[in-house]
């Protein structure tokens, strides 16, 4: 099977969660935004994947990521090679992704 | 009426008379508050003195406002509006700000302020609840914005919140800000020099009789459930803890920061790396703070600089102040180049001891070092314009200090000049050493724009260029493109478009939308707009602000009406430029913006020149004026209940000849 090598950037306020503002990460086969969400919700934990996804779980919580239910968490955003991302959007070897807040203005 | 403390205070400092007067129902309805009162209170005064009369003058007005929301403790009405003819533009200016005054002057008793006139020698205002007194100012004259907070405070107390102005208000600089609550900046249009005009050092407000609620269960109940929402985002959780010191990060990845004079849009790595909030955080904030009591975001941050955090720390050590934001690091770090978060801070603090624009120093500063770069200008023309020798390369500090006090002293060429304005000081270089100088100014009608490139975001291209204040980002925010939003541009317009960054699509609909709801609508509620525009996420709504409204003050608002007060305002402010001369051909963005193509980020290879004309033409058509002339029609201010607003526009010619207008003057037989 492939292997798909990604560059990740961390901006706050997910940056603060990871601890750190970059990472290699290395997905099995092809990917999307939502894979690569739900191998670092493994790697980082639950604080990673609640500021990153809001989940409809009914209350029932889910040990795994499920994509019918989720959606990138309001006011968040993610770049695939510096173009506007959701969780649908295909990765690819040596793609550069990036989660962040959206602010604008000052 | 809840909601509203229900008076106007009007201050003749000629006459040295004060008056009460009540402010009438049917304004609340038609104009909400704040930006909305202060137009129409804007338009009645012009109307009485004449639109073109001096903005340095006795015969310009400052008015300041505050909404229904402001006052209430909800955390949601924590901006108060100051309007005026602009000293900086010679057209409509208004600026917000945070702080505590607002809230006090409501408590007071009044929800507006109107200033007229001239004081023969320096005044400060005293409103203690229903006195109110003009006082002398000779000795706060000349004393910083900080200072003159403290003996004021010494005199009155401290359970009392000034605005003032320092040196560059009283020295008349075009673009002096006014000091809200002694950090809080009303910025960009030069109300600090429309008080210096009026030798007005201060206003001093204590207010002690809170402001009552219509259904107080009910409104702490919505807010609740609004603070819920909003907590829920990301974004409050990066706001709330950097404020916009996150934004450069992001603008690296738009491709809209404005590095080396707006030449570069993706910062340089060591620049980036400076300019980390979280080092911010590690090195500098102390803790978090609100800009106005009780706001639920408190997006600013408390700093103190110890001494050896960067390069330039020791010479700041014991400094301490609130910010800086986003603008402050974009006009100093980036587009001059200074790699050092101690010296921003410490340039934050010192332009509101000043009380000074930032934008308008940091672009002024930054053209001058582009002029070095190119070798158009040298050692010797800057000897000539300073009196003394002063590096221009990036990065230097000095520079940034030196015309500073240049603008503020005024006692050299380039001081007279620069106080003046980046355009004007363009002007007079290109005219005195015969040099292409205008063409490296990064400009919006005669001013700094807002520090961040445009090109690559054809809605915030549109949203400068039209603007009724000069050429900047607060008179119609939003995320919804820089954010690739297209669910959200799916709801309002029916099509993806507005949400896709890089493209023309829909960018003129949507400029219109957000400057009648995220600042026109929220500026006369009293709401930030940084919790309108960036919780455009499901966390306030227009329905939900007219729910808020209904609970503060009983008045019933639907969505569709809030906005339609926003588009008033809108109008309003339009019709005021226009009756100065503004068209169309105003509505332009800079050289370099029009036609050097980015050369790097995600928008590469754009220019304004290639997108911005079908913008503007669905920009007009949206609000219903003329789309080659800008100017607005009858029908669309008769159907804003502006009828009165026509009326002038048309005995001055500057109405739009189409429509039923035209069709009247065919009937007399005229051309048309």
């Amino acid at each position: 099977m492939t292997k798909t090598r990604v560059e990740v950037n961390y901006h706050s306020p997910v940056k603060e969660i990871v601890g750190k503002g970059a990472d290699v990460i290395t997905l099995e086969g092809e990917a999307t935004v939502f894979d690569l969400v739900g191998l670092l919700s493994e790697k980082y934990g639950n604080r990673f994947r609640a500021q990153v996804v809001e989940e409809q779980t009914c209350g029932n919580f889910q040990p795994k990521l499920d994509p019918k239910s989720c959606k990138l968490r309001g006011g968040l955003v993610v770049f695939v090679n510096s173009r506007h991302a959701d969780l649908t959007t295909c990765i690819q070897n040596e793609d550069k992704v990036v989660f962040m807040a959206v602010i604008c203005g000052g | 009426m809840p909601g509203y403390a229900g008076k106007i205070l009007r201050v003749d400092l000629t006459k040295g008379e004060v008056q009460k007067e009540l402010l009438p129902v049917s304004w609340r309805k038609m104009f909400i508050g704040g930006e909305g009162i202060n137009d129409k209170l804007l338009w009645e005064h012009f109307k009485r003195v004449g639109f073109d009369s001096d903005p340095l003058g006795p015969d310009n007005v400052l008015i300041g406002g505050s909404g229904p929301l402001s006052g209430t403790g909800s955390g949601l009405g924590s901006k108060m509006k100051w309007t005026f003819k602009s000293p900086a533009y010679n057209m409509f200016g208004d600026s917000a700000s945070g702080g505590s005054f607002h809230v006090y002057l409501k408590w007071a008793g009044y929800d507006h302020i109107v200033v007229t006139g001239k004081a023969k020698k320096p005044v400060y205002i005293w409103i203690n609840d229903d006195q109110v007194e003009i006082r002398d100012a000779s000795q706060l004259w000349g004393r910083s914005t900080y200072e003159t907070d403290d003996l004021i405070k010494e005199e009155l107390g401290e359970d009392i919140a000034t605005v003032t102005i320092g040196r560059a208000g009283e020295n008349l600089v075009r673009f002096a800000n006014i000091i809200n609550t002694r950090h809080r900046a009303a910025g960009r249009t030069g109300g600090g020099c429309v008080m210096g005009s009026k030798n007005l050092k201060a206003i001093a407000v204590r207010g002690t009789k809170g402001v009552e609620i219509n259904d107080p269960e009910n409104f702490m109940k919505k807010v609740k459930e609004i603070d819920f929402k909003m907590s829920k985002t990301a974004w409050y959780d990066a706001f709330a803890r950097y404020g916009t010191l996150v934004v450069s990060d992001f603008y690296d990845l738009v491709g809209c920061n404005s590095q080396y004079n707006v030449q570069r849009v993706v910062t340089t790595p060591d620049l980036a790396k400076a300019l980390d909030a979280n080092k911010f955080g590690r090195d500098l904030k102390v803790h978090d703070v609100a800009c106005s009591a009780g706001c639920m975001t408190g997006c600013s941050n408390w700093w103190r600089i110890k001494g050896d955090e960067t390069p330039m720390a020791k010479r700041f050590a014991g400094e301490k102040g609130d910010k800086p934001e986003y603008v402050t690091q974009a006009s100093f770090a980036v587009m001059c180049d200074i790699h050092d978060m101690a010296a921003v801070a410490y340039l934050q603090n010192h332009t509101n001891r000043l009380g000074i624009d930032i934008m308008e120093c940091g672009s002024t500063t930054s053209f001058m070092m582009e002029l070095w770069d190119r070798g158009l200008i040298d050692e010797d023309d800057v000897k000539e314009w300073f009196g003394e020798p002063i590096d221009f390369g990036w990065g230097s500090f000095d520079a940034v200090e030196k015309v500073i006090a240049a603008m503020v002293n005024q006692d050299t060429d380039f001081g007279k000049w620069a106080s003046r304005g980046i355009w004007y000081t363009a002007n007079k270089i290109a005219e005195v050493k015969g040099i292409p100088a205008t063409k490296y100014a990064v400009v919006g009608k005669g001013g700094s724009p807002m520090v961040e490139d445009v090109r690559a975001t054809p809605l915030w291209a549109t949203l400068f260029a039209v603007s009724s204040r000069g050429c900047d980002h607060l008179k119609g925010i939003t995320a919804i493109d820089k954010t690739g939003n297209t669910e959200l541009s799916r709801q309002l317009f029916g099509d993806p478009g507005a949400g896709e960054c890089y493209n023309k699509k829909l960018k003129g609909r949507a400029a219109a939308y957000f400057e009648d709801y995220t600042t026109a609508m929220a500026n006369s509620t009293g709401i930030c707009c940084f919790q309108v525009a960036y919780t455009a996420l499901g966390a306030i709504v227009p329905d939900d602000v007219a729910e808020l409204i209904y609970y503060v003050s009983g008045l019933k608002f639907t969505a569709e009406e809030l906005l339609q007060a926003g588009e008033r305002a809108q109008n309003i402010e339009h019709a005021f430029n226009r009756l100065l001369g503004f068209t169309r051909k105003d509505d332009t963005l800079c050289e370099r913006w029009m036609k050097e193509p980015l050369k790097e980020g995600p928008g590469k290879g754009m220019k304004c020149e290639d997108y911005l004309k079908e913008c503007l033409d669905e920009y007009y058509q949206t609000r219903g004026w003329d789309v080659k002339t800008a100017l607005p029609t009858r029908e669309k201010l008769e159907e804003l209940s502006l009828g009165d607003v026509a009326d002038v526009l048309e005995a001055q010619g500057k109405l739009a000849t189409t429509g039923r207008q035209a069709e009247r003057v065919d009937k007399k037989g005229g051309s048309g």
